[in-house]
């Protein structure tokens, strides 16, 4: 394993590449790929890659780009893409056929806003849009753990018991565009911890159509199935740390990273880069002597309820940093959390809306935050932080 | 205008009193001088083409109020942003589609598409063809750098064969659109093609399509010297000008067919289609009233009556059938 200094980008199309390269025993890799910024450096290392077996297209569109994803994954090969913010969402009528023809395609979301108006900076309205699409998701913090959780998605996406396609996020910019070291993986290491990508509805020659026409019932019953692989998720991505753990040493992040919780009287919760910002506060509260802790949110889906539950201990108040937003309600980290939390009235829940558009969440911000949770009496509306007058 | 330099004496850009004489750029009234500096690249082609499309505009004399500038995404997208006309900076590739809901609520505006490569024959393709076929009422001008410029230089439709892109590094495979021969075999009424050199030529050029209907499409090729000169090694923006005062070559009426552009190899311009149709709206009116006789109601030139907030919601229903919308500014205030 070799220690590198790069971008988020940089590692995130290297780590695709190891991933694609891994599957040449089988059916190699497909890519089809169209730049939008922040996402374009992934691409471009994609294009320059040798793969022993496989292809990266240049398409005219993201439409066009997962629709080669999903030709790709059922021919058998192991398929990624990466976008960003309007690009998911032109995207979005084949990333949910992706998840709906049960293809464990991996896509890599760069956050970025939704325009317009135009703005390139981060926010994780985009890829939370997707919350409905039937992919797993992923939301990463660093430089290392996007690099460790794209090898993981892949492997929980291709497990037979999930079949499902993955979404990992990273932050535009805070993580696509700077510079980190990295324990980047080898080529020999990726292809023990992924096995040869297997499709088994693949097309092979069996006269079998994929996609089709059915009736209410059989759709039913299709949704069923995938709410079932869902379930099935948590215990398969334990078992991908495991073997993640075997192979190269060290254990990613899981559902979510519990942290200071257990005898914590305040938590806030919050994923991506913000986690992190989080952390010092954190930490600079418990060298103070206070009961604060925090969870770090990583898989948002299937959104991991029991873990969650037990992870805030005997906290009696938890505050949502969320840097998105679901007009005419709030926060979607937050809803997600209200919803985990029913009929624990003991618990005090607020959300903050902070750092939308990309704006900046200091550590100043969080410890405001802090004290405004502590002394809160009971749970307001959404708090939006930093609205211009 | 607040953003001028008072150290150098050039505050007060806008029209002001005489005395305070100050010096104007020609196209000042055309463009939003209060979000200058543009973000273009030294060199880059695309500030000409908004210079010749102001100067045509000023030319033909055509009332501002009705000009609006629809562009899309990228380096030519911010076009729409920069022009002091109305207008809205579209989703990718989608610029058409927008400017045929807007041309069609106001029939009587001169609705330009001001476009790039990437966005409006890349992701957008679709929508090209299908206006050209309709003859859409549009003037589209599509800036071609060969390139997707903003997102850094990835292969693009456009791309001619073996020239290096930042997503084809060993050179691109794919043909490229001929985009003249692309309109013209859809039905563009007219086409034309110059470059960013041909400044004279492009302005005569966007003057007289401005003053055609139907689907125009006017191609111009520019030089991107950051990305597809860098890539390339083609040298500056300069050597990119020289090139073209080299290898480009006026031929009106040219055979669409054989325009095609291939990597550093010559470039035909010209006005190579101006053969007037009919658009789709009088396609669409005719018919209409072919069919329905006098129970067709056209949409009025001015778009309609939209009822003024502090007239008690209750317009007269029949004012859009008369006419009365058509004043110079609509009915609205």
């Amino acid at each position: 394993m070799a220690r590198v200094l790069d971008t988020g980008n940089h590692f995130a199309g290297d780590v695709l590449a190891l991933a694609g390269e891994a599957n040449r025993g089988a059916r190699g890799a497909i890519c089809g790929a169209y730049p939008i910024t922040p996402q374009t450096e992934i691409v471009e290392i994609l294009r320059d890659f040798q793969f022993t077996k496989g292809r990266v297209v240049p398409v005219e569109s993201e439409h066009s780009a997962m629709a080669v994803c999903i030709g790709g994954s059922l021919a058998g090969a192991r398929s990624f893409t990466a976008s960003s913010s309007n690009g998911l969402a032109y995207m979005v009528e084949n990333i949910f056929a992706a998840a709906y023809y049960r293809l464990p395609i991996v896509l890599i979301g760069v956050n970025r806003t939704l325009g317009p108006p135009w703005n390139i900076w981060t926010d994780q309205g985009d890829t939370l849009m997707l919350r409905d699409a039937a992919w797993l998701q992923f939301y990463t913090e660093s430089h290392q753990e996007l690099v460790d959780t794209i090898l993981v998605a892949f492997r929980v996406a291709e497990d037979r018991r999930v079949l499902l396609p993955a979404l990992v996020a990273e932050d535009g910019f805070v993580v696509s565009h700077t510079q980190m070291v990295v324990d980047l993986p080898e080529q020999e290491q990726v292809d023990r911890y992924l096995p040869p990508c297997n499709v088994p509805h693949r097309l092979r020659g069996k006269g079998v159509t994929v996609g089709g026409m059915t009736f209410p019932h059989e759709t039913e019953k299709h949704r069923w199935e995938i709410q079932q692989a869902m379930e099935r998720v948590p215990e398969v991505l334990a078992e991908a740390l495991d073997e993640f753990e075997k192979v190269f040493g060290r254990r990613p992040h899981g559902a979510l990273s519990a942290e200071h919780t257990e005898d914590a009287e305040v938590i806030l919760v919050a994923c991506n880069t913000m986690a992190r910002t989080l952390r010092r506060a954190v930490q600079r509260r418990r060298a103070e002597g206070q009961k604060v802790g925090m969870i770090k949110a990583k898989l948002f889906r299937p959104f991991p309820r029991k873990e969650f539950l037990r992870a805030i201990g005997p906290a009696k108040r938890v505050g949502v940093l969320d840097r998105n937003h679901s007009p005419g309600s709030g926060g979607i980290f937050w809803n997600e959390i209200a919803a985990t939390l029913q009929g624990r009235s003991d618990v005090l829940l607020q959300d903050y809306l902070v750092g939308l558009g990309g704006g900046d969440v200091t550590p100043e911000l969080i410890d405001e935050i802090f004290d405004d949770l502590a002394a809160r009496n009971q749970a307001a509306d959404p708090v939006w932080k930093e609205v211009p007058a | 205008m607040n953003t001028g330099n008072a150290e150098l004496g050039t505050t007060g850009a806008g029209p002001g009193p005489a005395d305070a004489a100050p010096e104007e750029h020609p196209i000042a009234p055309y463009v939003r001088m209060d979000r200058m500096p543009h973000i273009w690249c030294p060199t880059c082609g695309i500030g000409t083409v908004v210079k010749c499309f102001a100067t045509a505009l000023g030319e033909t004399g055509v009332d501002l109020d009705k000009v609006a500038v629809v562009s899309g995404i990228g380096c030519t997208g911010r076009v729409a942003g920069y022009m002091k006309l109305d207008g809205f900076h579209t989703t990718h590739g989608r610029a058409i589609p927008f400017a045929t809901g807007l041309k069609l609520g106001r029939p009587e505006l001169h609705v330009t598409v001001f476009s790039g490569d990437g966005d409006l024959v890349g992701i957008g393709g679709n929508h090209f063809i299908h206006a050209a076929r309709r003859n859409m009422d549009l003037l589209v001008i599509l800036v071609n750098n060969f390139i997707y410029g903003m997102t850094g230089g990835q292969n693009a439709p456009t791309t001619p064969l073996t020239a290096k892109t930042s997503t084809m590094p060993f050179g691109n495979f794919e043909r490229p659109f001929n985009l003249a021969h692309l309109a013209a075999s859809c039905g563009a009424s007219y086409v034309a093609r110059w470059t960013c050199l041909h400044v004279r030529q492009l302005t005569w050029g966007l003057k007289d399509a401005i003053q055609r209907r139907g689907f125009r499409f006017v191609e111009v090729i520019a030089p991107c010297s950051t990305l597809y000169a860098r890539l390339n090694k083609l040298g500056t923006g300069f050597n990119l000008m020289q090139f073209y005062h080299d290898n480009a070559e006026v031929r009106h009426g040219a055979d669409t067919r054989e325009v095609d552009i291939g990597f550093q190899d010559k470039i035909v311009c010209g006005k190579f289609v101006d053969d007037p149709r009919p658009t789709f709206l009088e396609m669409m009116d005719e018919h209409y009233r072919k069919i329905l006789g006098d129970k067709y109601v056209p949409m009025p030139p001015a778009g309609g009556f939209i009822p003024d907030p502090d007239s008690c919601g209750n317009p007269d229903p029949n004012r859009h059938r008369d006419g009365a919308a058509a004043s110079p500014r609509g009915p609205t205030p």
